[in-house]
């Protein structure tokens, strides 16, 4: 015991001992991508100076003298891929890349709690009024989209003076240093197809809140806990007759899927299936191994299965009684729970107490028929298994005839 | 007065040279946000009707021991936590078992109603209570009753076998738990709202799942939880209870720093049971000591070691390790051993049966407990979301000391398993089984064998070769269901070779070694609105090598229950 416990106290020295952390990783160099850093000297207005690209203007500010004149005198270099893909004198031709870029790395990442700005009354102490999703997500011709600086405008301008927010002059206000890689989880991918103005109103014209899919995200305090909308939004109303027609139905794969897919990926996945389904991780693994999750949390177990009232400490017993291990069948009772309990009779214990096994084990079998006729004819059935007669049998009551002289025919 | 005019004069110049050329009175830039609509705040603060309380939104499905994730739209289907939730079952059940006309393996033909039963039937039920904050605000209450109805199987006033065998004998009703519970009573001040004390008959989850009459007192805060519990053991099953019980009293401590920011993401628990010794079944008092590491170091790995000791010997050591890759693969590792000082079944048999023939547990022995080492693994995925996957695989090996023979109540074994369940349409699952477990006993060679001759009064085989050399079972199903709480139906199919080791020879009549039976099972599940439930299950088997006199068992189960 000394021993074991000595291992025990190794474990936890072990295990206290201060986890590791690997840092943020560093975005790979790239001489194509401009690099904030070493433009940190210059204040942001002085290549931002419109909503437009830097340079959008002939090149301004970037070809002046004290910045980049030489390079733009000279042939065209990597220097030029900053902003265009290629570019080429003869003939001249000088595509532009995406701007805001779109890689994997974001640098100067903007910060943006839609906890704080949804959050009505604190809004509402420190600037006088709140916002809704709307006011800063829907354009002019209502089309909802990612707002722009223009957006962020209409109350972090200077003009509007708003005391406790930050200005639109002061870039690291949401710009902070450094580099991350991008984190945007995007649902509507590959051949998904969604449209923000047919999710208005359902089927009956009630509105469709933003919250209904967007759940998460008037609680994010950064972009990267703010998810996509997860699958099981869509089935709430996609499964619910009240609220959306039959060709809109979840059963309809053309719904969202351009294409369709054939053989066993037409089937619905289970996050496609209505919560009345059997949830995601119901697994056949799950169902031996729930313990601890419905110790944990019974009260969602309980919110299907009707044998449990919600009281955590009845979660096994109230339930158990009625939901029975898949192997415990009818010949289980009678043959089969033997050889189950000599392999692993801890198995057993967990549901049944000793007081289980002798009640049944305590009547006579159907085996034995009449006691007269069992006493001689019992042979057959031993010889097929003698271990079944000694789980009742100790050894001394078969020995008492057994240890008989061999040739001693029957019993007296 | 020529001062004061060229002051004025003065002053106009200047004001002049200030004003620009030509005053503008349109506004060059916009006072402040143009599109956002403003709400007032009267309006933002107006007070929002209260609405229906909605039930609570289930937290994380976790198909292992980690982390949650969220699953929406389960709301809706049922409240637990109404201030009052009801449910009652009532069942009726039918098993039987006809005569072939064949003799037995040891006896000959029966005769139905006078060597036993063909058919038992009974009626039972249960009923759940709960209540929160009925009376009084921090009240929670509890009952779980059983009650049946049983025909005794008599011939003549002689008790007849009952076919299947099963406890269920006697009518009477019984209250399996039945308790009342105090928490958030005491004030906030030193987390004392944290308090949670229960009485009455209760399981107490510990070392043991100990049901027990008594008092159950727990803090239970996010670092810290203490329990101290005491009182009577119920006895499951029999109805009776005696005069004379075994007292019960133990405590649990539990510290969990997972909880605490930063903090080493580690639980560590220690338990203490302790049962009197009882007259009744003659078993003497029992210390049962636990202590328990729980240590995730990552969000889907945990890794959980146990060490339990009896009456201060080392007993039993456990080790689990759960991993989980993404949301439904699952991997469990598992590795126990047993030490010879072990309970032989649980704290309340720990000693061997003896020769008296009164005593409760004479037609149930399990054998010495001999040490035993244990390991399994399984392994659980889903496909495409449709094709769900297990595996399990576990070895079993007595820690007998070499030169010992094997010994039959721990004879090593190899066990392999594995279950395929594909959702071919939306309703309708299909499913295979399969399970093996080979045992490794000593075999006598050939010439070894017992001569059966018929007659004389043969000589048993050793301890060591006697039992099952090994089954495989096969089995599958097809399940088709509308959904939670709405309808579902099954069918299941299933057949069991089981070997047994071969011991004895007999020229003239050889006995069969293997045991080859099948069977099926028909269950349906309807739900009458969200209330009523109808539940209805058929078991069958195959005739019994083992049991020819009769062609099979039937089992017939119908249930209606209620929820409210």
């Amino acid at each position: 015991m000394i021993r074991q416990l000595w291992f025990v106290v190794v474990v936890l020295v072990a295990a206290c001992s201060p986890a590791r952390r690997s840092d943020a990783p560093v975005p790979p160099v790239d001489p194509t991508r401009l690099d904030h850093q070493r433009h940190a000297l210059i204040p942001c207005d002085g290549c931002h100076r419109s909503s437009a690209r830097p340079g959008a203007d002939d090149h301004r500010p970037c070809d002046d003298g004290a910045c980049h004149k030489a390079k733009f005198l000279g042939p065209p270099s990597l220097f030029c891929q900053v902003c265009h893909k290629t570019v080429t004198t003869t003939p001249l031709a000088a595509p532009l890349k995406q701007y805001p870029v779109e890689d994997p790395w974001q640098s100067l990442p903007p910060v943006f709690s839609h906890r704080r700005h949804m959050d009505a009354d604190r809004m509402e102490k420190r600037v006088g009024f709140h916002v809704s999703c709307a006011d800063c997500h829907a354009r002019s011709d209502g089309m909802l989209v990612r707002p722009d600086h223009a957006t962020c405008s209409r109350c972090h301008a200077v003009e509007a003076a708003l005391a406790k927010a930050p200005s639109m002059e002061s870039c690291a206000g949401c710009h902070q240093g450094g580099a991350r890689p991008r984190a945007r989880v995007r649902v509507i991918q590959n051949d998904l197809q969604f449209h923000h103005e047919r999710h208005r109103i359902d089927r009956k014209g009630v509105p469709i809140k933003c919250e209904d899919c967007h759940r998460q995200s008037g609680r994010s305090s950064t972009y990267a806990d703010h998810p996509a909308p997860r699958i099981e939004s869509c089935v709430g109303c996609h499964d619910d007759a009240h609220r959306t027609p039959y060709p809109m139905r979840m059963r309809i794969c053309e719904t969202c899927h351009l294409e369709r897919r054939s053989s066993l990926t037409a089937l619905a996945p289970r996050n496609h299936l209505p919560a009345t389904e059997r949830p995601l991780d119901h697994t056949l693994a799950f169902r031996r191994d729930h313990a601890e999750v419905a110790a944990r949390n019974s009260a969602r177990c309980a919110t299907c299965h009707t044998q449990m009232s919600g009281n955590p400490q009845q979660a096994c017993d109230e339930c158990h009684q009625r939901m029975l291990p898949a192997d415990h069948r009818i010949t289980f009772r009678e043959l089969d729970h033997g050889p189950e309990a000599a392999a692993d009779r801890t198995r057993c214990a967990t549901c049944h107490v000793v007081e289980f096994c002798t009640a049944c084990h305590a009547q006579r079998p159907r085996s034995h028929g009449f006691a007269s006729t069992f006493v001689r004819e019992h042979g057959r059935l031993a010889r097929l298994n003698v271990r079944a007669c000694t789980t009742c049998h100790l050894e001394d009551f078969c020995q008492g005839c057994h240890a008989a002289p061999a040739g001693r025919r029957g019993l007296p | 007065m020529k001062r004061v005019i060229a002051g004025l004069l003065l002053a106009a110049t200047t004001a002049s040279a200030d004003a620009p050329a030509g005053a503008v009175l349109v506004l060059t830039r916009e006072p402040g946000p143009r599109h956002l609509r403003m709400r007032p705040r009267a309006l933002a603060q107006a007070s929002v009707p209260p609405a229906r309380p909605r039930p609570p939104m289930p937290t994380a499905p976790t198909a292992s021991a980690t982390a949650m994730e969220p699953i929406e739209g389960l709301d809706g289907i049922r409240d637990v936590r109404q201030p009052v939730s009801f449910s009652l079952n009532l069942g009726y059940q039918v098993d039987g078992a006809r005569p072939s006309g064949l003799a037995g393996l040891g006896a000959p033909a029966p005769t139905p109603g006078r060597d036993y039963a063909t058919l038992r039937s009974y009626g039972f039920g249960e009923a759940f209570l709960s209540t929160r904050g009925i009376g009084l605000g921090s009240l929670e209450t509890y009952f779980a009753v059983r009650f049946q109805a049983a025909r005794k199987l008599v011939n003549d006033q002689e008790p007849v076998p009952s076919p299947i065998a099963t406890w269920f004998e006697r009518s009477g009703t019984e209250l399996r738990t039945g308790w009342a519970e105090l928490k958030d009573f005491l004030p906030r001040r030193l987390g004392l709202q944290r308090l949670r004390v229960r009485a009455g008959d209760q399981f107490v989850y510990g070392p043991w799942i100990l049901h027990m009459d008594g008092i159950y007192a727990t803090y239970e805060g996010p670092t810290l939880t203490a329990a101290l519990y005491s009182g009577t053991r119920h006895s499951d099953y029999t109805r009776v209870q005696s005069a004379v019980r075994p007292r019960a009293a133990g405590g649990s401590l539990r510290i969990d720093l997972r909880g605490i920011p930063n903090a080493v993401p580690i639980a560590v628990a220690g338990e203490y049971l302790k049962l009197s010794s009882s007259s009744e079944t003659g078993e003497a008092a029992v210390d049962t000591e636990l202590f328990e590491v729980d240590w995730r170091p990552r969000r889907d790995i945990a890794v959980i070691g146990q060490i339990r000791g009896v009456n201060g010997a080392l007993a039993n050591q456990q080790v689990e390790v759960r991993t989980r890759y993404k949301q439904v693969t699952n991997f469990v590792f598992e590795l126990m051993r047993r030490f010879d000082s072990d309970w032989r079944w649980d704290p309340s048999l720990v000693t061997r049966p003896t020769q008296d023939s009164t005593e409760a547990r004479r037609y149930l022995d399990l054998g010495p407990v001999l040490p035993q080492l244990i390991a399994s693994a399984r392994a659980g995925t889903l496909i495409r979301e449709n094709i769900d996957l297990l595996g399990r695989i576990a070895y079993a090996t007595d820690l007998a000391n070499k030169g010992e023979p094997v010994n039959t109540f721990s004879s090593p074994y190899l066990e392999l398993a594995g279950a395929l369940e594909v959702r071919l349409r939306r309703q309708v699952a299909f499913g295979v089984s399969a399970l093996s477990r080979q045992t490794k006993r000593e075999q006598p060679a050939p010439d070894e064998l017992i001569l059966d001759t018929h007659g004389p009064i043969d000589p048993l085989p050793r301890d060591t070769q006697i039992g099952e050399a090994g089954f495989v079972e096969l089995g599958t199903s097809l399940k088709m269901t509308l959904g939670a709480r709405r309808f579902s139906a099954m069918v299941e199919v299933y057949g069991r070779s089981t070997t047994y080791s071969v011991l004895y020879r007999d020229p003239l009549a050889p006995l069969p070694t293997t045991d080859v039976r099948g069977g099926g099972r028909f269950t349906v599940d309807a739900w009458v609105g969200q209330r009523a439930r109808l539940f209805a299950s058929y078991d069958v088997s195959s005739r019994l090598a083992t049991a020819p006199d009769i062609s099979g068992y039937k089992s017939l189960k119908l249930v209606v229950s209620g929820v409210y």
